[in-house]
């Protein structure tokens, strides 16, 4: 089966139009009049400088005036004179076509960027490509006019293509195509990311596409799994066209119900929160009408960059969430930095065993200097809005108790200073180690929330490596000693009177959310995308039923009784 | 001739828009502009260029320009290499 990566938005159904100009042959011509050719390569120039000049404007239209624009770079390219010139230069030096000079010069340079160690440069070659097909468009005197449409189709096409390259997606609107499906790129690549946001459904990196399809093939394409079916039976277009009616209904009840409460049809709230990596994406948890931030998963701005974070730059970033979501709760998760999460600034030595080793709590108690900056960062933003600190990977009392004189500390420093924050800021832990579930009962009593790591707390029950693929059948959610764990930490929380969370991937697991109603978790955090439905998945949900669900899955053996038994529920829901 | 050596703090180092801006900067002037980052050297006039040095935030780059306007382009582009613009 053909596969590649999808864009998460819904399914495409329709016949393969192949996107033509993509594979285009273009040959070497020796021409007798290079002056002539010159002043034919001017005018295709200055033709396209114009349709880039117009796309940017469209593109200002269709996303805002934030950030970066991508035609912005095309207008770049086409004004660097390792470009035009190399251009102009080689056909009046070797007398070349102006087709072929534009052609061998541009991809030389796509070449040259793929080359760079850098994926955020690499992806400028296709960017290239793009640019110097729309020259070879102009200069064939066949382009697109301007900000055209493809042609509309009586039947739904999936455009098939080599690589998709922004200037065509941004001439496609949400409807005009099923899907787009391509043989190179990544879901990163400038061209992805605007199908995204166009919520049109596309498919990129499918090896050996083109080989494999044909004009008028019949195509299905799901995004969730990225894989594509070529002229499938009758019974698989049935499945694919049944959850693509049913996804395309869910999106819109879940959008138009967004701002009602999770509630169960017997009156329990649930508090459905989102986790962030920066105040950005509080924006998107406002949108998605998250009830808070249940994670800010603060390491994300230690990453990627060759020096830390000062107060300032913290404080900036805590205060800007904290705002963004007003009088709603924003938890920041202090860093949980080693493991997957490596920190060039911080120069930490290679482990055999980085989930096993000095990460998290662990780091941040040996090195009190970076954990007091963050701490009083955190506390300075909590005059804010709403905010609650909470200590990732703690595994014995002894850290918990550490890591909360230290926020006394940093609480004393601040008072000191003059200035001000909130004494009675929240302290919760994330429990996602066997030891910490184990003694809940005693931590219920020392922190004002739980919030469960589900992530963590699979791996290190199962001893299962969560990114070594080789094990990647024993990581499961679904697992009895998993749930079990995470039954027991809701019910000592309860008993002291404190909330439960859960913050990892399974929270936002359709078959699991009931089972955690039953469990009487209290807030389930997911990324803002999947917000919406989690509430209405709530919302369908009877309190009675799932404590029962609770009580029959408690019951069994393994995860695959585990999963048919949710299964079983989830259809029994629907009927 | 000038030349200069300055550590790079434009945030996610000089991707796209931040490259753009310097080639804008240096083709305001007459100047010959290269930037020059261990054994990879390339025309600040040039995008293309730029990107192929793969310069990331914090990276140490030798910026040197020849020209009558020599001065006041070295002030452009180090102007852009210092800020903190995204």
């Amino acid at each position: 089966m053909l596969s590649g990566t999808g864009n998460c938005i819904g399914y495409g159904i329709g016949r393969v139009k192949i996107q033509a100009g993509q594979n285009r042959k273009i040959q070497k011509t020796i021409i007798n009049h290079p002056e002539a050719e010159l002043s034919r390569f001017d005018a295709a120039y200055e033709e396209t400088k114009r349709t880039v000049e117009a796309l940017l404007a469209r593109e200002m239209e269709d996303t805002g005036n934030d950030g970066e624009k991508i035609f912005e770079t095309h207008l770049a390219f086409l004004d660097d004179p390792g470009f035009v010139d190399a251009i102009r230069e080689m056909i009046s030096s070797d007398s070349v076509s102006a087709e072929w000079a534009v052609y061998e010069v541009g991809e030389r340079l796509a070449t040259i960027l793929a080359q760079v160690d850098s994926d955020l440069i690499k992806e400028r070659s296709a960017d290239i490509r793009d640019l110097y097909a729309t020259l070879l468009d102009h200069l064939a005197g066949k382009a697109a006019p301007l900000g055209a449409a493809p042609s509309a189709e009586a039947e739904p096409v999936v455009l098939v293509m080599e690589e998709l390259v922004p200037s065509f997606v941004i001439r496609l609107h949400k409807g005009e195509v099923a899907a787009l499906v391509s043989e190179k790129g990544n879901i990163t690549a400038h061209a992805a990311i605007l199908a995204k946001l166009k919520c049109i459904p596309a498919i990129v990196g499918v090896n050996g596409l083109m080989d494999a399809v044909q004009e008028g093939d019949f195509l299905l394409a799901d995004t969730f799994t990225g894989e594509i079916t070529v002229n499938p039976t009758q019974e698989a277009r049935a499945a694919i066209e049944r959850a693509a009616e049913l996804y395309e209904a869910e999106q819109c009840a879940c959008n138009a119900e967004k701002a009602a409460d999770a509630v169960t049809a017997d009156g329990t709230r649930i508090w459905i929160e989102a986790n962030i990596g920066n105040p950005a994406e509080a924006t998107l948890a406002d949108e998605a009408c998250a009830d808070g931030v249940g994670l800010f998963r603060s390491e994300f701005l230690f990453m990627d960059r060759k020096t830390l974070p000062d107060e300032e730059e913290q404080f900036g970033a805590y205060r800007a969430a904290a705002e963004a979501m007003g009088a709603r709760e924003v938890v920041i998760r202090t860093m949980d930095i080693g493991g997957d999460k490596p920190v060039p600034g911080l120069n930490l030595p290679v482990e055999q065993n980085p989930f096993l080793g000095l990460r998290a709590i662990r780091l941040s108690l040996q090195r009190k200097d970076l954990f007091i900056t963050q701490l009083r960062a955190i506390l300075r933003a909590s005059v804010f809005g709403n905010v609650a600190i909470m200590f990732p990977m703690i595994s014995s009392m002894e850290e918990l108790h550490a890591a909360k004189a230290i926020v006394e500390e940093a609480k004393a420093l601040l008072h000191a200073d003059g200035v001000a924050y909130n004494a009675k800021i929240k302290i919760g832990m994330m429990v996602e180690i066997p030891s910490t579930v184990t003694l809940s009962d005693l931590f219920a009593h020392e922190v004002d929330f739980f919030s469960i790591g589900t992530n963590d707390l699979i791996q290190y029950t199962l001893a299962a490596d969560r990114l070594n693929q080789s094990v990647a059948s024993l990581y499961t959610s679904y697992h009895p000693a998993v749930l079990r764990q995470i039954a027991l930490v809701a019910q000592n929380g309860h008993l002291s009177g404190i909330e439960t969370a859960i913050c990892g991937e399974a929270a936002s697991d359709p078959l699991l959310q009931p089972l955690f109603v039953g469990f009487g978790i209290d807030r389930l955090s997911m990324s803002p995308g999947m917000i919406p439905s989690a509430k209405r998945a709530i919302r369908g949900c009877r309190d009675y039923a799932c404590k029962e669900l609770a009580r029959r899955v408690m019951g069994l053996p393994s995860a695959e009784a585990v999963k048919k038994e949710l299964l079983a529920f989830q259809l029994q829901q629907r009927a | 001739m000038q030349t200069n050596s300055v550590i790079v703090k434009c945030k996610c180092g000089l991707h796209a828009r931040p490259a753009a801006c310097v080639m804008k900067a240096a083709k305001a002037y007459q100047s010959k502009v290269r930037i020059t980052k261990g054994d990879k050297s390339g025309n600040a006039k040039s995008i293309i260029d730029i990107l192929s040095i793969n310069v990331n935030c914090m990276d140490r780059v030798d910026v040197s320009c020849e020209g009558e306007d020599e001065t006041e382009a070295m002030q452009a582009v180090l102007a852009i290499l210092e800020s903190e613009i995204e």
